[in-house]
């Protein structure tokens, strides 16, 4: 990836990435914060305030028909944990100028656009615009209610906050509905005031070439904002519980959901990733291939790491009648690789698969983005040739000590009511 | 048969594929995306849940097979005698999936290295089935499990709901995945018939986009694929009438706000006809219930909608069609009611022709948008297959398509009186 950077503010670093293969240009604005119960929802709701309307584009319908005008450009907001951190994100994406049909800049105007709803967005004396903060907030509200529509991330979502109980990264990322209620106009006005000046921010370019002069337009943007940044940890390991956390939530479901928390960090960096893939993120991982594959237990059985809270969270859907035999399941292939019980071909599929994924980085604008941004909130820096070269070296007692350093945490059961009566 | 070749070429962004017609029987596209380090292929059949019907060569009756068989063969094909395909797949690296809806089940992978081996392991696997009884057996448990998880998602079931709501008949109204009752049914002597009715080369594609050399691709084609003899397959789909089941249906499930689905049912046609028909659904729907409507803006201020609205691509195939929005809303009748009196006043005083013409730019750009992605343009090829209609006709359509046949189509053909509305409470 051709990456050139400029800096803008305190604090503030444009990356603008040149890929000619590419028709559109995106751009995405990353605002990091520290996360917590005080100001979740806040963030989740400005975003949304500052993507719906803007001063110059007042209501939704005037900011969907600006960017419909733009060819169906696209303009999002969103908000999201990176361990005890949030991410508050704004973007937008609209086709390369040579696709514009009246020779319009079209890429031009996307940063206008952008920085328009960023620097002056639809709001008076300190305040966002009455009706744009009933509307979002009753979304957030809904958004938070609709939690439990998916049932395997609701499960997710209620073992994690179990398991990282106390940790910023327990709390949901709307935080609660309760929060948004006591949130008002000028409140989340002086946390978006807060954000701007307070936040570390990564502004990403991806393009067909080079953008140095939108780097230009950030710079004046930024100009009159007072900048007091404020410090960021990136790593956040999760500490585990002494006694082994149980816990079972009853539900109206028809199949019940497993999710089992495992913490501790590996020895050697990356060992965990590739211990991950052959134990349970992959189609020929352990636990597809015997608690799927050989016991039939579930349709799903696989495993994911929270990385920066040197973490496993594993979940499957089972019958409720099956759910302690998935449990038992799960933990006996994890103990197959903490006796070496693993095959050498086994070890590098799973290399294999990893440096896969990492070879085809970059053929989307979104992966070009998540590549450069993942590389500056590594420890250390890592791009793509590093994690190559640290993965092929990675040996067979490396993986057997990242699965040694593993704990088990929290065992959630999200319950199905009445399995019988339903199922037959 | 003789093999052809043609290069289609895109007058709008210059991209071009090749589009092969294989001696075996097989269509092949194939995109060579320069600059790209990913490759996407899919191996593809014309067969999907609502195909239950059939004969071959003229036979004298209709096999008709259980439900969730398509989607039951999908699971059991990635086994072969001696290994499954993961396994084999956990040699290259790629990244295998499948999935079968309602007209398809499609075999695909995504990698960056080694991309020769692993279409060779596609092409092999595909052409290689290998069913018993205990490989059946076993996969009734996992498939069950699927079942039982997609019946807890309301957004799953409020529209397989809207279905039931919408059709009589047609096998469009039934799970993809069947019953745990249907797939009780299912053995290896039903699943090799499916097989070798439906995953013949003349029924199928194979569609390949990315870092891909064309000449490589074929060579491997060449060796690979297994020539099999047009077997003239027929099949019917049950009398269908023009008229919904039900115009109201409610469930139950744990849920947020109330969930809804709303469909309106519409004539189907075929080949050209039918997807001029699809944008002319499309365009006028999306003008008059989009975000850039005043419907939108009119029903996010009266609360009755929330930013989860949005009107869905047209839901078409063999049979049937329907054009669908949905979303949520603590009052979905009075969001229905509302969609209606928009409709009726459009089909009267005509609509938003400045709207119009922008969603036709949001079409353009979507289109563009779509071409740098490699798995998008890959499954665009496989569409092109199903329909019929050649890669990159989508901008020629787009273009012709005129305010006054919208407003036309609008009148004759969407009708209020014909449509069904899904929803879910807690």
């Amino acid at each position: 990836m051709n990456e050139k950077e400029m800096r803008i503010g305190e604090g503030i670093d444009y990356i603008t990435i040149a890929e000619p293969k590419f028709k559109t240009n995106t751009i995405e604005m990353i605002f990091m914060m520290p996360a917590g119960k005080e100001y979740n929802s806040s963030y989740a709701l400005l975003q949304a305030l500052l993507t719906s309307t803007s001063k110059a584009y007042p209501t939704i319908n005037a900011m969907s028909r600006k960017l419909s005008g733009m060819y169906g450009a696209s303009l999002k907001g969103g908000s999201g944990k990176y361990g005890d951190m949030m991410q508050i994100t704004f973007s937008v994406c609209t086709i390369a100028n040579r696709y514009a049909l009246n020779q319009e800049d079209l890429l031009a105007e996307a940063a206008d656009l952008l920085l328009g709803c960023i620097f002056a967005p639809h709001a008076e004396n300190g305040a966002f615009s009455e009706q744009d903060f009933r509307i979002e907030k009753q979304d957030l509200l809904d958004a938070i209610e609709a939690e439990i529509n998916d049932k395997r991330s609701y499960a997710v979502t209620r073992a994690a906050a179990a398991a990282f109980e106390g940790e910023p990264y327990a709390y949901p990322t709307d935080g609660t509905k309760e929060d948004v209620e006591l949130l008002t106009p000028a409140s989340v006005y002086a946390v978006y005031r807060k954000m701007l000046e307070e936040a570390v921010i990564r502004i990403y370019h991806v393009g067909p070439e080079h953008a140095p002069e939108i780097g230009e337009r950030l710079k004046t943007a930024f100009a009159g904002t007072p900048r007091r940044p404020v410090p960021l940890t990136f790593r956040s390991p999760s500490p585990c519980h002494e006694e082994v956390q149980r816990i079972t939530e009853p539900m109206p479901v028809n199949q019940s959901k497993l999710v089992v928390v495992l913490k501790g960090d590996a020895p050697k960096k990356y060992a965990m990733n590739l211990m991950n893939v052959m134990f349970g993120s992959s189609p020929f991982s352990m636990l597809f291939m015997n608690v799927r594959e050989k016991l039939s237990l579930c349709y799903y059985c696989s495993s994911r790491m929270a990385g920066v809270k040197k973490s496993l969270l594993i979940s499957s859907g089972v019958e409720l009648e099956n759910a302690e035999k998935t449990t038992d399941a799960i933990l006996e292939q994890l103990e197959s690789i903490k006796n070496g019980d693993f095959t050498d071909d086994m070890l590098e599929d799973a290399r294999r698969s990893l440096l896969n994924g990492l070879h085809g980085a970059g053929d989307t604008p979104m992966s070009c983005i998540l590549w450069s941004h993942h590389r500056y909130c590594d420890e250390d820096h890592d791009g793509i040739p590093e994690m190559n070269e640290a993965y092929q070296k990675l040996t067979r007692q490396d993986v057997i000590d990242a699965a040694n350093a593993l704990r088990l945490d929290t065992i959630y059961l999200m319950q199905q009511e009445g399995a019988n009566e339903q199922n037959n | 048969m003789n093999r052809t070749i043609e290069t289609i070429r895109s007058e709008v962004t210059g991209e071009s594929c090749l589009h092969v017609r294989h001696e075996s029987g097989l269509e092949i596209y194939i995109m060579e995306m320069p600059g790209y380090q990913t490759c996407h292929a899919l191996f593809g059949t014309r067969y999907g849940s609502i195909n239950t019907r059939f004969r071959l060569n003229g036979e004298a009756d209709y096999a008709e097979v259980p439900n969730g068989i398509a989607h039951f063969l999908e699971h059991k094909l990635f086994e072969n005698e001696d290994c499954d395909a993961f396994a084999q797949y956990a040699k290259t690296g790629a990244d295998a999936n499948a999935y079968t809806s309602f007209d398809r089940t499609c075999y695909l992978f995504s990698c960056s290295d080694n991309f020769a081996q692993s279409l060779e392991i596609l092409l092999s696997f595909v052409q290689a089935p290998y069913f018993t009884k205990e490989n059946v057996d076993k996969e009734q448990g996992i498939i069950g499990q699927e079942i039982q998880m997609y019946d807890d998602e309301p957004s799953w079931k409020v529209f397989f709901n809207l279905l039931r709501a919408m059709y009589h008949e047609h096998p469009v109204r039934i799970d993809i995945a069947g019953t745990k009752e249907s797939i009780a049914q299912i053995d290896a002597d039903l699943l090799y018939r499916c097989y070798y009715t439906f995953y013949n080369l003349h029924n199928m594609v194979l569609s390949v986009a990315g870092n891909v050399n064309a000449q490589e691709v074929l060579e491997i084609c060449d060796r690979l694929l297994k020539p099999c003899e047009d077997q003239g397959l027929e099949q019917v789909f049950p009398d269908e009438p023009y008229e919904v089941r039900e115009k109201l249906v409610y469930d139950t499930l744990p849920t947020g706000a109330p969930i809804f689905n709303l469909g309106f049912k519409l004539k189907p046609r075929s080949g050209l006809e039918q997807v001029r028909a699809e944008y002319l659904a499309s365009m006028t729907m999306q003008t008059l219930f989009d975000p850039s409507s005043a419907f939108y803006q009119e029903m996010t201020e009266k609360g009755l909608i929330n930013s989860e609205f949005s009107v869905d691509a047209p839901f078409t195939g063999e049979g049937y069609f329907a054009v669908t929005c949905g979303g949520e809303s603590r009052d979905p009748e009075a969001v229905r009611d509302r969609i209606f009196e928009v409709i009726e006043d459009a089909k009267k005083n005509g609509f938003d022709r400045e709207g119009f013409e922008l969603i036709r730019r949001v079409g353009y750009g979507s289109m563009i948008r779509g071409c740098e992605n490699v798995e998008v343009n890959a499954t665009r090829m496989v569409g092109a297959f199903i329909t019929g209609i050649p890669p990159f006709s989508a901008a020629e359509i787009l273009a012709s398509i005129t305010y006054e046949e919208a407003l036309q189509f609008l009148r004759d053909e969407i009708n209020t009186d014909n449509a069904s509305l899904s929803v879910i409470r807690s």
